[in-house]
C-alpha cells in the first residue's frame, strides 16, 4: 500500500505530515528549526517539477508513504490518478490520499512562495518553518488520525 | 503504448482530435452538422467533468488512444503519471498531446448558454461556426503528432 501526503506545492506541509509519519520528526513537541532544515525534502520541490511523487520511506506497517504537490487541484488529479491505475489494473485501494494542506499558516504560504516561486530561500524557508512551527499541533492530529485509521485498517490493535 | 490527449475539458477539442486520430472523424471533411450538434450536446452535459481517463479507442498502429479533462494542469498530470509508472513499474509509455485548440471559445458558450438558455439556438450557432473553424486546425495538429509518433520522437 501507498500513502501520499498532498499539498500545494509538495514542498513543506506534505513532507512535514511524511516525516512525522515516519518519525523523523516527533509527535510530543514542536521541533526547533535544525530539525526541520535536515528533513529530507524539506523546501526542495523545485516548481517545474511539482506533480512528481516523492518517496520519503517505509512505516512500521510497510505503507510506502510519498509526498506530493498538488496545487489546488487535487479535485481532478485525485480521479485522475485512480482512473489510470484502474486501467493499469493495479486497485484504488491500494493508494491512499492526505490532504495535508489543511488550516495552513498563511506565513507559510507567503514563505513557500517565496522560497519555491521567487526563490528567495533565505527569506521564504524560515517563513515556511515558523507558520509550520505555530500549527505543529495539526500536523500532529492529522498524523495521529491517519495512523489509528491505518491500524484499523489493517487489523492491529 | 498509451496516446493521452489531455484539454481543459475531456470532450471538445481533445475528443475531437482523439476521434481524428482513430478515424472515427474524416481528416479530409468536417463531420456532419449532426455530429458537430451531438458533440454540443456532450459539451453541454459533461463540459465540466474534469480527471477522468477515457478509453476512445485503438489507432491503425494498435496505441491505445484516452482524453482527459485536467484544467490547466496538464504539465502537472504529465508528471503525476511518468511518477506513477516509476513507482508501480509500469513499463507502457505514455505520451501527452496538448488539446487546447479553440477551447477558450467553447467553455465561454457552455457558460453562456448555462447562464441564458434562452439564447440557446443563437450559441449553438456559434458553437458550429467555432468549431468548423477549429476542425482544420485540429486535423493539422492530429497529422504533425501521428508523424512524431511514427518516427518515435519525444513530445
Amino acid at each position: 500500500m501507498k500513502l501520499f501526503y498532498h499539498c500545494f506545492g509538495g514542498a513543506h506541509t506534505s513532507i512535514t505530515c511524511a516525516a512525522i509519519h515516519l518519525g523523523y520528526l516527533p509527535m510530543d513537541r514542536v521541533p526547533d528549526v535544525r530539525e526541520f532544515i535536515s528533513v529530507p525534502h524539506y523546501d526542495k520541490m523545485e516548481d517545474k517539477n511539482r506533480g512528481t511523487p516523492v518517496y520519503i520511506g517505509r512505516d512500521e506497517l510497510g505503507i510506502d508513504i510519498y509526498a506530493i504537490g498538488l496545487k489546488n487541484a487535487c479535485h481532478i488529479m485525485i480521479p485522475a490518478i485512480k482512473s489510470y491505475l484502474n486501467l493499469n489494473n493495479i486497485q484504488s485501494k491500494e493508494i491512499l490520499f492526505v490532504e495535508s494542506l489543511v488550516k495552513l499558516h498563511p506565513i507559510t504560504g507567503v514563505g513557500g512562495f517565496l522560497s519555491r516561486k521567487l526563490n528567495l530561500v533565505s527569506v521564504g524557508r524560515p517563513l515556511t518553518i515558523w507558520g509550520i512551527r505555530k500549527r505543529y499541533s495539526v500536523f500532529v492530529e492529522i498524523v495521529s488520525g491517519v495512523k489509528e485509521s491505518l491500524y484499523q485498517y489493517i487489523g492491529i490493535s | 503504448m498509451k496516446v493521452i490527449y489531455y484539454g481543459n475539458n475531456a470532450i471538445y477539442s481533445a475528443y475531437t482530435m482523439a476521434a481524428i486520430h482513430i478515424g472515427i472523424y474524416d481528416e479530409e471533411k468536417l463531420p456532419c452538422l449532426e455530429d458537430i450538434l451531438r458533440q454540443w450536446e456532450l459539451c453541454f452535459i459533461h463540459g465540466f467533468q474534469k480527471g477522468n481517463l477515457i478509453y476512445m479507442g485503438l489507432d491503425e498502429d494498435y496505441r491505445e488512444i484516452y482524453v482527459i479533462g485536467c484544467g490547466r494542469h496538464g504539465k502537472m498530470l504529465e508528471k503525476i503519471y511518468n511518477g506513477l509508472n516509476a513507482i508501480f513499474r509500469i513499463q507502457e509509455d505514455i505520451y501527452f498531446i496538448k488539446a487546447d485548440i479553440g477551447e477558450g471559445w467553447a467553455r465561454f458558450l457552455i457558460s453562456l448558454n448555462l447562464r441564458f438558455p434562452i439564447i440557446e439556438a443563437i450559441v449553438k450557432k456559434f458553437f458550429v461556426s467555432t468549431y468548423k473553424r477549429a476542425y482544420p486546425k485540429w486535423c493539422k495538429k492530429v497529422r504533425y503528432e501521428k508523424e512524431k509518433l511514427k518516427k518515435g520522437k519525444k513530445p
